[in-house]
């Protein structure tokens, strides 16, 4: 009796282990298990046998039944009803299943990065009109009809007397008459040019324009400024320099060059061989616009600069052409 | 702009060892950006001077001489020429192997290489003038013709580009960053900032006297003197029109003017010289002998130099004899008045005109000279005077039968008044943010020409004239000044000191920085940028006007003409656009339209003129073979739920472009915030599109109003939640808005109502929906009897009240 549960064991298992499929499981589960299977025969004989001889033959005989049981669990576990039949699913080197995504446009992720940079620093976000009139774009700006600063942003005009704002700078003044003084605030916002399209030119581009006005604002300042912020966005260290530039609502004003990350400064075509890129046009705020703010200039002053957020996005991402921005080709949206 | 260095040398010393290069970036560190530095003797690299010193005839070619030829080297150079004017002992221009010639004067450069012609070995090539660029000062009578450098004054072996003392470097400078600079747009004027920046003293301006002659009784009449606040003039005869002189011409010619004739040379060499731009007419073609200065008659016509007809109007100024107009004053002479070979008598002009006029009229009639771009800048109305009396003396020393034959006429209305500026030291070292010592701010500040006073704290800035008309006149004017020199780069960072305060995010940045995830990231949208205007096109497609549009006056393409009054155009085109690559398209734009609406933000100081409304629109459309209705309703629903907005759909009655039946209005507070639906299939033909287009559009702007922050806890149920199912057969009349509201007003103790399946019997018709009904007790375990009185509520509410058939479950 012992001997014959023995050999069923083995057979048994022997068994077990070549299954291929849940089907011949099934089967084999009834051929021992089964109300007719062998083990269930067997065991059923087992009144047949000398009672003293019945604990141990009985442990045994519960032993294998349970071995044989915990060999069908393991090989039903192999054998899920998902991978039925399907030898290639168990190749997990296979993709998963894609989850549907989307995408944010390359500019709209720069410009949040900016943004989360500069409220860490205690800026207000805010962004103004697109549809700007003459005097918020140009004469609160400390450039009067017909003033030569004019020429310099080719402007599109509007029908109503209006026009399409040629940079960010008219919220300098907009802001300080809406919130006053200490004020620190960007506004990154959409610009226009009425300018011939070409791969680094586009009629339509974004800018980020940032404003502090305080008491004692200086020079020393607006650099330390500055640099912080080209550190937090480029994530290193970087050279610059500053040199004076005219805007005509900032007195002084400078333009920020930064070394140049192509070439490190040896000059590359990028930077047009002289090592520097323009990239910040910046200065302390013309006392004319902050009269124009409504603010005093003899108790306050601030500083203003104008990043372009549109050459960012080209320069972190490597894109070529401006005119892709505006596009609309799922091609190239899909990539972010 | 140009500036030579040759130039720039007759009034500044500059060191012998000073890098040109390192001088452009002194100059873009301190006053104006130099964009490229040109060294004008790099093209002549390996051109030097030779002397043909023995002329043999080529023995294999009856056109070819072999020469040899001294180029300064131990032995002498042989060299095959076919030039028809080689003569023993001139001097002439030699190519080295090497060097970079143009063949015959056309086509590319082509680098030079030792070579044999027919037979004979040739080191390097005489050259005619157009092979070497050099058209301009020598010329050349056939294509065969050598350069002849004559036979003295030059030494074999030299660089030609020294010996011809073209060996100048140029400084390219950008315009823009002289916008506010009138007294820099000349070489004086630059090489007064270059002694500033280099502290090297600047050689004193000659300062010549005309005399005054007699025999001319011209006379000048301002009529509007605001327009013309100063005018000079002097008539010289016995005028002989030639060449200018050799130095004149190379001057012109390093900066990349042509030189005319002498007359025209000398004018234009003070315009660059002094920045003072001068007008000399011919005398014999002024009518009355009477110069008037006066605004031009409505219509009125000229002819200008390069023969191009203008209509004038009375805002445009012109100088006028007592016939005719016979220049655009401060843009450009007229053709009537021209300086030609036989002109002997000359009416020099150099005067000082309105900026801002000039500037008007220079944009109006689309003529930007070198003129009128100096005095759109306010000139100094002192300089006139400088210019005409170098000018004349110039004339006459390159006519020598030049006379001055007027008085020197000078009707001078401007402003004499110095600009004075006073400021305290403590505020100039504040506004600068670093200790300067005092004496340095004077040096500096002295070196630039002004005039310092110190008492006490106070320093007294008088402005020379050249800086007063415009471009200094308030404190921090003179802080730029005194940075700039002392060097930015010189001025330690230091972070401002700021009082604390929090920063407070718009809650309108927050909406968006959360629609915009929702967006791409929920909705698996892509997020698309279009311009502010659409295609004619397009907007007709959606059955739009652009009667209802903002239209722009310039533009350089058709589809610029319109701003933008929905968004949908736009998507459309990209739907359009992308097909080529994906057959189902899902993307999102969040941004402004424009309407001839008046909104709420100001348009100018103190009025109450108002700009346009121009609300930021939220949109995002689904191409796809399926009708996305409930899909993208879903979408609405959870935005709005996201930004905790209270909302209400509503049946539209009609629409330009969506098709009623497929669509909702969404509205909170009975203000209507957008749409959800799908687009009128007869658009969809218009486009040629197969697919359905679902598609939602929120007005942003006014949807943030209803945004809240209220969301609180609602305690867990602490007794059994009794859920019931219901499914009804529906009637497409029944609002289930009304329908679930009815059925919560019914007993406190039904707490939400949730749809879960809705099925359409195609064999029928009858359309069901199935949903759960939550019910529970804040108090006590709902009996069975007390569920079965609610649920009955239920069963007739919707039986009675709105006729429905429940199904059996």
């Amino acid at each position: 009796m012992l001997d014959d549960l023995k050999k069923i064991k083995l057979k048994a298992l022997s068994e077990f282990d070549k299954i291929k499929n849940s089907e011949e499981l099934e089967n084999l589960k009834v051929k021992y298990l089964g109300r007719n299977g062998e083990l269930t025969k067997l065991l059923k004989n087992l009144k047949d046998i000398a009672e003293e001889e019945k604990p141990k033959v009985g442990k045994v005989a519960n032993e294998i039944k349970e071995s044989i049981g915990s060999a069908i669990e393991k090989v039903a576990d192999k054998f899920d009803d998902s991978s039925v039949g399907d030898i290639q699913v168990n190749n997990l080197t296979l993709p998963g299943i894609k989850t549907e995504k989307g995408s944010l446009h390359p500019n709209t992720m720069m410009q949040y990065e900016l943004e989360q940079i500069f409220t860490a620093m205690g800026f207000k976000v805010i962004e103004g009109p697109d549809l700007e009139s003459e005097y918020f774009n140009f004469t609160a700006l400390n450039i009067p009809d017909n003033h030569p600063a004019r020429d310099t942003q080719d402007t599109f005009w509007l029908d109503d007397g209006n026009l399409l704002k040629t940079h960010t700078s008219p919220m300098q003044v907009r802001a300080m008459k809406k919130y006053g003084a200490p004020l620190r605030a960007v506004f990154p916002g959409r610009c226009f040019r009425f300018e011939a399209t070409d791969a680094s030119h586009d009629s339509t581009f974004y800018q980020l324009e940032g404003l502090m006005i305080d008491k004692d604002i200086s020079i020393a300042n607006v650099i330390a400024v500055m640099k912080e912020l080209l550190r937090a966005v480029f994530k290193r260290d970087v050279k610059v320099r500053q040199r004076p530039g005219y805007f005509p609502f900032v007195e002084p004003g400078f333009e920020l060059d930064i070394n140049c990350l192509i070439c490190e400064g040896e000059g590359c075509s990028v930077c047009k061989q002289s090592g520097w890129l323009e990239l910040l046009p910046c200065g302390l705020v013309h006392p004319n616009v902050i009269r124009a703010g409504g603010l005093d200039p003899k108790e306050y002053s601030g500083f203003a600069f104008g990043l372009g957020l549109t050459r960012l996005v080209m320069m972190k991402y490597g894109i070529d052409d401006i005119r892709l921005l505006q596009g609309g080709d799922l091609r190239f949206l899909k990539q972010f | 702009m140009n500036i030579s260095l040759n130039w720039l040398k007759q009034y500044v010393e500059i060191p012998e060892d000073l890098d040109p290069k390192e001088l452009g970036l002194k100059m873009t560190m301190a006053t104006v950006e130099v964009e490229e530095v040109k060294s004008l003797g790099s093209d002549y690299d390996k051109i030097v001077v030779g002397q043909v010193k023995e002329i043999v005839k080529h023995p294999d070619a009856d056109k070819l001489q072999v020469c040899q030829v001294d180029i300064g080297a131990k032995e002498r150079a042989t060299i095959v020429c076919g030039g028809i004017n080689l003569e023993k002992d001139m001097y002439c221009i030699v190519a080295l192997p090497g060097s970079k010639v143009r063949w015959h004067g056309k086509g590319d450069l082509v680098e030079l290489e030792e070579t044999k012609i027919r037979g004979v070995k040739s080191f390097g090539m005489i050259c005619a003038a157009s092979e070497v660029g050099l058209g301009h000062m020598f010329e050349q009578g056939s294509e065969a013709e050598i350069v002849d450098l004559g036979k003295g004054e030059f030494k074999a072996g030299d660089g030609i580009a020294k010996a011809l003392k073209i060996d100048d470097i140029v400084y390219d400078i950008d315009n823009k960053s002289l916008t506010h600079r009138p007294d820099l747009w000349s070489h004086f004027g630059m090489a007064r900032e270059v002694s500033a920046i280099l502290r090297k003293p600047l050689k004193p301006l000659e300062i010549y006297e005309i005399r005054s002659g007699s025999g001319s009784k011209l006379k000048v009449d301002i009529k509007d003197s605001e327009l013309c606040p100063r005018y000079q003039a002097v008539v010289i005869s016995g005028i002989k029109i030639g060449k200018s002189p050799e130095w004149l011409k190379n001057y012109l010619q390093s900066i990349g003017v042509k030189a005319i004739n002498n007359i025209v040379d000398i004018t234009n060499y003070i315009l660059f010289d002094l920045g003072q731009p001068l007008h000399a007419f011919d005398a014999n073609n002024i009518d009355g002998n009477k110069i008037i200065v006066r605004r031009a008659e409505k219509d009125e016509k000229i002819k200008t130099l390069d023969d191009i007809e203008h209509k004038l109007n009375t805002d445009n100024l012109v100088i006028a004899d007592s016939k005719k107009a016979i220049a655009i004053a401060g843009v450009m002479g007229g053709a009537n008045s021209e300086i030609g070979d036989s002109t002997d008598t000359i009416i020099l002009e150099s005067a000082n005109f309105h900026a801002a006029s000039i500037r008007k009229t220079a944009n109006q009639l689309g003529m930007r000279t070198e003129a009128s771009m100096r005095f759109e800048k306010s000139l100094d109305p002192e300089l006139t005077a400088l210019a005409l009396a170098k000018a004349a003396q110039l004339v006459k020393q390159v006519c020598p039968d030049a006379k001055v034959i007027s008085k020197v006429i000078d009707i001078d209305k401007s402003k004499k008044e110095s600009v004075i500026i006073k400021l305290t030291y403590s505020w100039l070292l504040k506004r600068i943010g670093t200790e300067i010592p005092l004496k340095n701010i004077i040096e500096i500040l002295e070196a630039l020409q002004f005039e310092i006073k110190v008492k006490d704290e106070d320093i007294i800035v008088t402005v020379p004239s050249w800086r007063a008309t415009k471009d200094i006149s308030i404190p921090e004017d003179i802080i730029e000044e005194v940075a700039r020199i002392y060097g930015y780069d010189l001025i330690p960072d230091e972070l401002p000191k700021i009082r604390l305060s929090q920063t407070d995010i718009q809650p309108i940045k927050k909406a968006e920085y959360k629609v915009k995830s929702i967006m791409s990231e929920h909705f698996a949208l892509n997020e698309v940028y279009n311009y502010s205007w659409q295609a004619e096109e397009y907007l007709k497609a959606i059955n739009g006007d652009v009667k209802d549009c903002i239209a722009l006056l310039n533009y350089l393409s058709p589809e610029q003409q319109y701003l933008r009054i929905s968004l949908l155009p736009n998507l459309l085109k990209n739907v359009v656009d992308n097909l080529r690559w994906y057959d189902e398209i899902d993307i999102f734009e969040l941004g402004r339209i424009f309407t001839k609406q008046s909104g709420k933000k100001v348009a100018d100081n103190d009025s109450d003129k108002m700009l346009p409304y121009q609300p930021r629109i939220l949109s995002w459309l689904r191409y796809n073979k399926k009708d996305l209705f409930y899909e993208m309703k879903g979408e609405v629903e959870y935005l709005l739920d996201k930004l905790e907005i209270n909302y209400e759909w509503k049946k539209i009655a009609k629409h330009d472009y969506y098709d009623i039946s497929r669509t909702l209005a969404l509205y909170s507070q009975d203000e209507l915030l957008g749409y959800c639906g799908v687009l009128q299939s007869s658009i969809l033909k218009k486009l040629k599109l197969k697919n359905i287009i679902t598609t939602a559009e929120l007005n942003f702007t006014e949807m943030i109003k209803y945004m809240s922050d209220s969301k609180e806890y609602v305690q867990l149920p602490k007794y059994p939640v009794v859920v019931k199912d219901f499914s009804v057969i529906l009637n497409n009349d029944i609002d289930w808005q009304d329908l679930s509201k009815d059925i919560l007003s019914l007993n406190k103790e039904i707490r939400s109502i949730d749809l879960f399946d809705k099925y359409l019997n195609e064999k029928t018709g009858e359309f069901s929906v199935a949903f759960h009904i939550r019910i529970y007790s804040e108090e006590k375990t709902l009996t069975t009897k007390e569920i079965e009185v609610i649920t009955s509520k239920i069963m007739n509410l919707l039986e009675k009240k709105y006729k429905l058939t429940i199904k059996k479950q």
